[in-house]
């Protein structure tokens, strides 16, 4: 794996290099959407812009939070450069960059009253492409790995600083990147038609197969097993909530806004 | 023709003025009562039905106006602190672990600088827009590490690891 690249003499780290081109990617693409939606450039910008804000505040607050017992205790044992290494550098919590994202999105259409059916249809297929380029940042980077695996296409990490080495592995990120680009061409296939599909709706189908495509693959994974709670990894127990959030907001937004 | 207010020359068909926005008055048509209805019915066909004037409308942007008028531009404040956060960030970003702090001035920055240029489009602000986006997609660059890392040890590792790197690219 490539934990790091090298670009102009300078080390890179291979993780924020996937995930600013996924970034400038998702935007380009959402600015593309916009005018089939017949939104503002401006506003799908803007709005990006925001819920990237709240996706990153949400992200870190949602990591600290899950690790506050050890925060305070770092912060008793060890210096400023140990907290910082440990807890604002590096880690973060992909469903608080959700939430996050989502109150950031909400703000900005109520803040500046835009139209939050239009800017969803920009600006929600794009959320399961950047996913996928993270998670080709996470296979280059070697962390979120699967679970020891000797079958076809075993990955063996030898120079990895945050995964397990010397040991073949499941790529179970590669495969979430393949799930969470179906899940890219799927909602971009979504609002058909003239009019933009309901917000409600394509959040409900986000979560709902979002929730149940990770459900699922976090059997094939090798890290954090260590944080279980009646025999489901805390992000299982999270999927489960976004699935039945998912399943409901489907339900209540499943038509197509009039004219 | 010129200004009745500050005697700036003008092109003709102007309705305000460039130099101070005063609305600039036209002569009256000198027609004769019937040359005057016939021509007004030639051009417009028979008469309309009574429309109200359109309201008198200021087609300077909103800074110009009320730079004319001396007041307070909160819009431009929020340009300026936008524009602050984005260059504090820049500097920030080269000083290793208080790269942490630019960040956060590029998100107030961010804010900041939509807030502005949805108020009042002006390039102060969108210069604060980009300088700050630039930042954080830096900082996201070469100090994010991943978005599913629960466990801290492995967090640890990459912080560690990513501190490493800041300081072998920060001179």
């Amino acid at each position: 794996m490539h934990p790091f690249v090298d670009i102009l003499g300078l080390t890179i780290p291979t993780y924020g290099l996937c995930l600013v081109c996924g970034a400038l990617l998702a935007g380009l693409i959402a600015l593309a959407l916009g005018r089939r939606c017949h939104a503002k450039n401006e506003d799908v910008i803007f709005c990006g812009m925001y819920a990237a804000i709240g996706a990153l505040i949400g992200a870190k607050a949602g990591f600290i939070l899950a690790h506050a017992g050890e925060i305070i205790a770092a912060m008793r044992q060890g210096g400023l450069r140990e907290l910082f290494g440990a807890f604002v550098s590096g880690g973060f919590l992909s469903f608080g960059a959700m939430i996050g994202g989502l109150t950031g999105f909400l703000l900005y259409c109520r803040e500046f009253g835009a139209d939050r059916d239009k800017l969803a249809c920009c600006l929600l297929p794009t959320a399961p492409l950047l996913l996928a380029c993270c998670r080709i940042g996470c296979f280059c980077a070697g962390c979120c790995y699967g679970i020891p695996w000797q079958g076809p296409l075993a990955v063996l990490n030898t120079c990895s600083p945050v995964g397990v080495n010397g040991v073949p592995l499941f790529p179970v990120q590669l495969l979430a990147a393949a799930a969470s680009l179906l899940l890219f061409v799927l909602m971009l296939c979504l609002p058909s038609g003239r009019y933009p599909a309901p917000f409600g709706r394509l959040l409900g189908v986000f979560l709902t197969l979002y929730g149940a495509g990770r459900f699922g693959l976090e059997f094939l994974r090798g890290d954090h097993l260590d944080r279980m709670w009646l025999g489901l990894t805390w992000s299982q127990w999270f999927c489960l909530a976004a699935f039945i959030a998912g399943v409901l907001l489907w339900r209540r937004f499943r038509k197509l806004r009039p004219a | 023709m010129h200004c009745n207010n500050c005697g700036h020359e003008l092109p003709d068909g102007v309705r305000f003025c460039s130099n101070c926005g005063a609305p600039v008055a036209y002569p009256e048509p000198d027609y004769p009562e019937h040359d005057y209805l016939e021509h007004n019915y030639e051009e417009q066909g028979p008469a309309q039905p009574y429309a109200e004037p359109e309201e008198h409308i200021d087609p300077r942007p909103e800074t110009q106006q009320r730079a004319a008028g001396g007041q307070n531009q909160p819009s431009d404040t929020k340009a300026i602190v936008s524009l602050c956060c984005g260059v504090f960030a820049a500097i920030c970003l080269f000083t290793g672990a208080g790269s942490i702090l630019g960040l956060i001035a590029a998100i107030v920055g961010l804010v900041f600088g939509i807030k502005a240029r949805k108020e009042n489009p002006s390039t102060m602000a969108t210069v604060g827009i980009v300088l700050c986006a630039l930042n954080i997609a830096l900082c996201a660059l070469v100090f994010v590490g991943c978005l599913a890392c629960l466990g801290s040890g492995i967090a640890a590792g990459a912080g560690a690891e990513i501190l490493e790197g800041i300081e072998s690219i920060a001179p």
